[in-house]
């Protein structure tokens, strides 16, 4: 045993690059997945922390019409609550808490929060309660000051403040607000510090929030604990622990208000928290699990690279195995060998890969933060976790992948020929075996494709076409290889040289060939998924936006008679040719939460009911048809198609005003005005109260535009990650390559080929082995952008994006697939340059 | 006698102040009241006898801080098993009516409404506690009809019954053994009023100076019924009730720490209160009183050398945060001929609410047909937990 370990650390210690380079490959696998999952687990973090704030214990909400709930509504369903009647079948209910929720801007136009609490009936997290000990806020100059409740519920504007908001004012500090009242600080919410609570929020009592968001006749919701809210079992909640991203719906016992409350309130809706995080979180969840997919998909390259690695190095060695079989050793012993050899490596790479996944996390955080909080209004992410569970599943995944990638190899090992074969190792080119591998994938693709297997079924498909590519790498490039040699066949040797060693050389490349073409295939399908959202989006912008003049904000409706007036004369002198008002209610239509604008135009087309995308998709209704929707249309109404909607986690549709007849709308005002802007601006400016939210079109778009590139910045790095993980494959390959070719070299060194010869010689090789790698990248690339636009996106987010091919993107793959597979071979083409005669013929001697 | 109940109001009171509206502010509001006629908060203050007017005194005076309405009933079913009921509203003014914004939110209230409920069964006991904002109607006090409320829990009049709040009736929701029943207790025609302390007002502490106005009616018939939510027959009880009103802007001085109070209803038809205030070191504080209404509904102050009121040595129950309550007291009475202990009917009647108390039905030893209620404050420090809502 000690003999066969004595053999293979001589062999490492003959090529430490090699090891080194495997060993990074991996470790940078490992080190994505992990990033990946610690920022995907800091997002639900600060998103738990966020919704503990500001949902607490509460496991189902009551909201009336409209999303709001009257006064009436209220007391009705308090004192149905205290009597044990609220619920169908007088189910208890262990917590109630009525809340009005809102948004403020902060004087540096951020939002704020504002949440009014009930402070007796709080089903907050514990400390935004009152309790008898009256939290402590920090004075100036240190010392802690009691909250006065009283203060909190009798003073209009109290304000308890997360560490984020002006965090230089003391209580008793006043914290102006454009466009409302200042609010006076009463405290901190205790128990959280800047870093864990990054949401601007402000807790006010009920009757402070009603004022301050106008809203003096009705409430946001109330919040319910229910004893028998579902239980969210060990399995369910592991795998979405261990798969960021993957929500589950629960099955859950319906509850439903008593029918009297029904009947008594129509419109009252009674939804699980789950059932809205459902809603509304899916969308950042099919985010995150892209996020993790391509994490885990540099795993799989580093993965294959081991694979590669060890076959070469097993086959290698069978001659040797046979040896040992033939002195006694027991198969099973080689078997443990190699599997051990394995499993050194896998852990070696995965232990540098947890340190390094760690940092590349705390480079992702801000990437990541900003796309959740640019596209799903999320909360920001501030710090990461201290979550063992992605360390503890890059760790399993290495390991567990090292021994499955080791596993045949070393049963290759352990039925080694006893006498040796002649000849050189056998070259792995795949073959047949290969080939129906990768249609056999290529029909599971197909196959995911075409059925209802939703944006999980699309992802799989991608890995499986991704896999069927890689598999059909090495036969395709033999078959280059050889019809290459065939058409080469005139010409002069130094020529065709490079050909015939490449053909040979294909058995130690193929694997870091195919992990390339995975790598490349994968940039090219994301930057045309990435370009072709960033146009749609555009076009999109263009189609949405196309008045010169916007304006937006809650003044606009108490200014809307002077804005009218204006406009009219505007129209009069021939300036504005037209105007589109909107205003936005949030509801539930069909179980879905949804956004409905109400528009009316002037001079302009006339408004129609339709859906957007995402809606439409969701309902089934992309062909048209009607919608019945009680309470709100008259009867069943016509829709029109659809329209183009990349709202981020929002279903809306839109309506003609007069159409509506749900309640008032709450939302604000919006208005689209057609005219040039610097003539309408100045005129519209006089007959608004706050003309900064009069804006020209431009910088509208402009902004949009630049949240959405922020917000896919994270991709491109991710993209960058996994090309890294290839070019490190490719170096090792290469290397091993020019390892193989030091004996051919060196013979023809002796014969009287210069230095530079052999150097050209590995640098063509490489450069055709890479460019055949590139070449192979660009229709796969292509068939995964594909997939990526119009089965992932379309089935994760409802939305159609307009493929758009990019010949940039094609172009750069090329390059760096030449770039990698040059730069992998520069240093050993230096080597066989600077190489002495006398060194080539050491080489010769020491290799018989 | 007369003031016994008022330093457990002022007890409550202070509490409850401190609950509402943070410690600092209540001092404050202490120091400067024991001076004036209005303190500097704007609340009135009780410093001279007034005229009592019913029925409208038993409604609310948002003048004044703090008020409480509180009715106990020890009952018996048809086994001689005893039950206990007691139905507690307090009112705690945040701000006074002349300091008030005009607020334009109808949530905006300036006071604050907590109710406890407390029950014995012979099964056990419980205690529930209710917050609620001076808003909506969700709480509230009027006083023809007499009604008294916070949410579903009402003290109510029968029709006829003014100026007094009795006859009435106590409706409520309760959870019983992990099962919510409906709980009815029917009061009969009071005896009373009876106005304690100097015709009415009583002092508070000798330190402060600051006093309440405060009476009571100390006897009614009571029946109860309790009635599980399905199937199940309800449970009947019946025995007699006590009533008190009081209302104050005052608290209690720095060094008091609780109070031992007691109201036995005797067979002999005498209605007996008698209270103690401790100091922290356990000594009595000075104020001791003690009250006896004759069946015909007069009332005499007990001179302090006239009776005696303490612990039995060692008869502690342990609470569950560690204090040790004395559930038997040594009651002599000689101009009734009492000598006897006062006994828990259950040991545990404790109220593990926002502020923890013990309170609950006891009987003399001797005399099964002589309960009352014994009511314990100051053996544990307030629980740091913030009020509950209980349902």
């Amino acid at each position: 045993m000690s003999l066969l370990w004595r053999a293979r650390w001589r062999a490492l210690l003959r090529e430490p690059g090699q090891s080194a380079l495997l060993i990074l490959s991996l470790a940078l696998g490992v080190a994505v997945v992990v990033a990946v999952d610690l920022v995907n687990a800091a997002s639900r973090s600060a998103m738990a922390s966020a919704s503990a704030q500001l949902q607490g214990a509460s496991t189902h909400r009551i909201e009336g019409p409209g999303g709001g709930l009257s006064l009436d509504a209220y007391g009705a369903l308090r004192r149905a609550w205290r009597a044990g009647t609220l619920l169908e079948g007088d189910a208890p209910v262990t917590g109630f808490a009525p809340l009005l929720e809102g948004r403020l801007t902060l004087p540096d136009g951020s939002p704020l929060r504002l949440l009014g609490i009930d402070p007796f009936s709080s089903l907050r997290q514990e400390g935004v309660g009152v309790g008898t000990e009256a939290p402590a806020a920090e004075a100036p100059g240190g010392g802690a000051q009691p909250v006065s409740w009283g203060q909190f519920l009798t003073s209009p504007g109290a304000a308890l403040l997360s560490p984020s908001v002006g965090p230089e004012l003391a209580p008793g500090d006043r914290l102006p607000l454009p466009g409302a009242p200042a609010l006076t600080v009463l405290g901190r919410l205790p128990g959280t510090d800047a870093d864990a609570a990054p949401l601007a929020l402000a807790v006010v009592d009920l009757a402070t929030a009603q004022e301050w968001l106008g809203a003096t006749d009705r409430l946001s919701r109330v919040e319910l604990a229910l004893p028998e809210a579902p239980p969210r079992s060990v399995l369910r909640r592991g795998l979405e622990r261990l798969f960021p991203g993957l929500l589950l719906p629960e099955v859950a016992p319906e509850v439903r208000l008593a029918p009297a409350l029904r009947a008594a309130y129509p419109g009252l809706q009674l939804r699980s928290q789950r059932e809205t995080e459902l809603a509304l979180g899916s969308l950042a969840s099919a985010f995150q699990l892209n996020l993790a997919a391509m994490g885990l998909l540099a795993l799989v390259v580093g993965l294959y690279l081991l694979y590669g690695a060890l076959a070469y190095s097993v086959r290698r060695r069978l001659e040797s195995f046979g040896r040992f079989r033939a002195l006694g050793v027991a198969p099973a012993v080689l078997q443990r060998h190699v599997l051990l050899e394995a499993m050194i490596f896998a852990g070696l790479g995965a232990l540098l890969g947890l340190l390094l996944g760690r940092f590349l996390a705390g480079g992702l955080l801000g990437l990541i933060s900003a796309t959740l909080e640019g596209l799903y209004d999320q909360v920001a992410i501030a710090a990461l976790p201290l979550d063992w569970v992605p360390y503890g599943k890059g760790l399993v995944l290495a390991l567990g992948g090292g021994l499955a990638v080791a596993w045949p190899l070393a049963r290759e090992a352990g039925r080694a020929p006893l006498l040796p074969r002649a000849g050189r190792p056998p070259a792995q080119t795949g073959g047949r075996a290969g080939l129906a591998f990768a249609l056999g994938l290529s029909l599971l693709a197909l196959a995911l494709l075409t059925m209802p297997s939703g944006y999980l079924g699309a992802l799989l498909a991608l890995a499986a076409i991704l896999l069927a590519g890689a598999q059909g790498v090495g036969p395709v490039t033999a078959l280059l290889l050889r019809g290459l040699n065939r058409l080469a066949a005139p010409l002069p040797l130094r020529l065709r040289l490079p050909l015939r060693e490449a053909s040979r050389g294909l058995g130690r490349a193929q694997l870091a060939l195919a992990a390339l073409v995975v790598a490349l295939a994968t940039a090219v399908g994301m930057t045309i998924m990435v370009t072709s959202f960033r146009l749609t989006v555009a076009d999109w912008l263009e189609d949405r936006l196309d008045a010169p003049v916007l304006a937006r904000g809650r003044a606009l409706g108490a200014a809307r008679g002077p804005l009218e007036e204006a406009l009219e004369a505007a129209r009069r002198d021939g300036l504005v040719s037209g105007w589109v008002w909107r205003q936005s209610v949030d509801d539930w239509l069909e179980g879905l939460p949804v956004r409905v604008t109400l528009l009316e135009a002037v001079g302009r087309e006339a408004p129609v009911l339709r859906l957007g995308e995402p809606l439409a998709r969701q309902l089934g209704r992309t062909e048209g048809g009607v919608v019945v929707w009680p309470g709100r249309l008259p009867g069943a109404e016509p829709l029109a198609s659809y329209y183009r909607s990349y709202g981020g986690g929002r279903l809306d549709l839109e309506m003609p005003r007069p159409l509506w007849q749900g309640p008032a709308p709450t939302g604000a005002w919006g208005l689209a005005v057609y005219g040039a802007p610097e003539v309408v601006l100045p005129r519209l400016q006089a007959a608004l109260p706050r003309s900064g939210e009069l804006l020209a079109q431009g910088p509208v778009k402009a902004r949009a535009l630049a949240i959405f590139d922020r917000t896919f910045r994270v991709t491109a790095v991710l993209q960058t990650i996994a090309g890294v993980v290839a070019g490190v494959g490719l170096l090792s390959a290469f290397a091993a390559l020019a390892l193989d070719r030091r004996q051919q070299l060196s013979a023809l060194r002796i014969l009287g080929a210069p230095g530079p010869f052999a150097a050209r010689q590995l640098l063509l090789e490489a450069g055709l082995l890479a460019g055949i790698a590139g070449l192979l990248a660009l229709p796969l690339g292509a068939l995964a952008a594909w997939v990526l636009c119009d089965a992932v996106n379309l089935r994760a987010f409802h939305w159609t994006l307009t493929l758009h091919w990019p010949p940039a993107a094609f172009f750069e793959a090329l390059l760096l697939a030449l770039g990698a597979g040059l730069l992998a071979a520069l240093g050993p083409a230096l080597q066989a340059w600077r190489a002495p005669t006398s060194e080539a013929l050491e080489v010769l001697r020491a290799q018989g | 006698m007369r003031r016994a109940r008022e330093s457990a109001f002022a007890r409550f009171g202070a509490i409850f102040l401190l609950l509402s509206v943070g410690i600092g502010s209540a001092q404050a509001a202490l120091e400067a009241g024991s001076v004036l006629g209005a303190s500097a908060d704007g609340f009135e203050r009780a410093l001279a006898p007034r005229s009592f007017q019913f029925p409208d005194d038993h409604g609310v005076k948002p003048a004044f801080r703090t008020q409480w309405w509180y009715l106990t009933a020890h009952l018996k079913d048809g086994q001689g098993q005893a039950f206990g009921v007691q139905f507690t509203l307090f009112r705690q003014g945040l701000l006074a009516p002349a300091q008030a914004p005009v607020r334009a939110s109808p949530l905006a209230g300036n006071a604050l409404w907590m109710a406890h409920l407390a029950i014995t069964t012979p099964e056990g006991h419980g205690a529930e506690e209710r917050f609620a904002r001076d808003a909506l109607g969700l709480a509230g006090v009027t006083s023809a009809p007499f009604r008294a409320w916070l949410e579903d829990w009402t003290l109510e009049a029968a029709p006829g019954a003014s100026p007094a709040p009795f006859p009435a009736t106590l409706s409520a929701t309760v959870t019983l053994g992990g099962q919510r029943q409906r709980l009815t207790l029917t009061l009969g025609a009071p005896r009373g009023p009876v106005l304690q302390g100097d015709s009415g007002l009583s002092l508070k502490s000798r330190e402060t100076g600051s006093a309440s106005y405060y009476y009571s009616y100390p006897r009614m018939a009571a029946a109860l019924t309790l009635t599980p939510p399905t199937g199940e027959a309800p449970r009947h009880a019946s025995g007699l009730a006590w009533f008190d009103r009081e209302w104050s802007s005052g608290a209690l001085a720095p060094e008091q720490v609780g109070w031992d109070w007691l109201a036995l209803h005797l067979s002999t038809g005498h209605d007996l209160m008698l209270f103690r205030l401790r100091r922290a070191d356990g000594s009595l504080s000075g104020v001791r009183e003690g009250t006896l209404v004759a069946p015909d509904g007069k009332s005499v102050r007990l001179a302090p050398g006239t009776y005696r009121f303490e612990p039995v040595p060692g008869a502690t129950w342990a609470g569950p945060r560690g204090g040790l309550w004395p559930v038997r007291w040594r009651l002599d009475l000689p101009q009734l001929g009492v000598v006897d202990v006062v006994s828990a009917v259950q040991a545990d009647q404790h109220n593990p609410l926002t502020v923890p108390y013990w309170e609950g039905v006891v009987c003399l030893e001797e005399d099964e047909e002589s309960c009352g209620y014994l009511e314990m404050t100051g053996y544990e420090p307030p629980t740091d937990a913030r009020p509950r809502s209980v349902e």
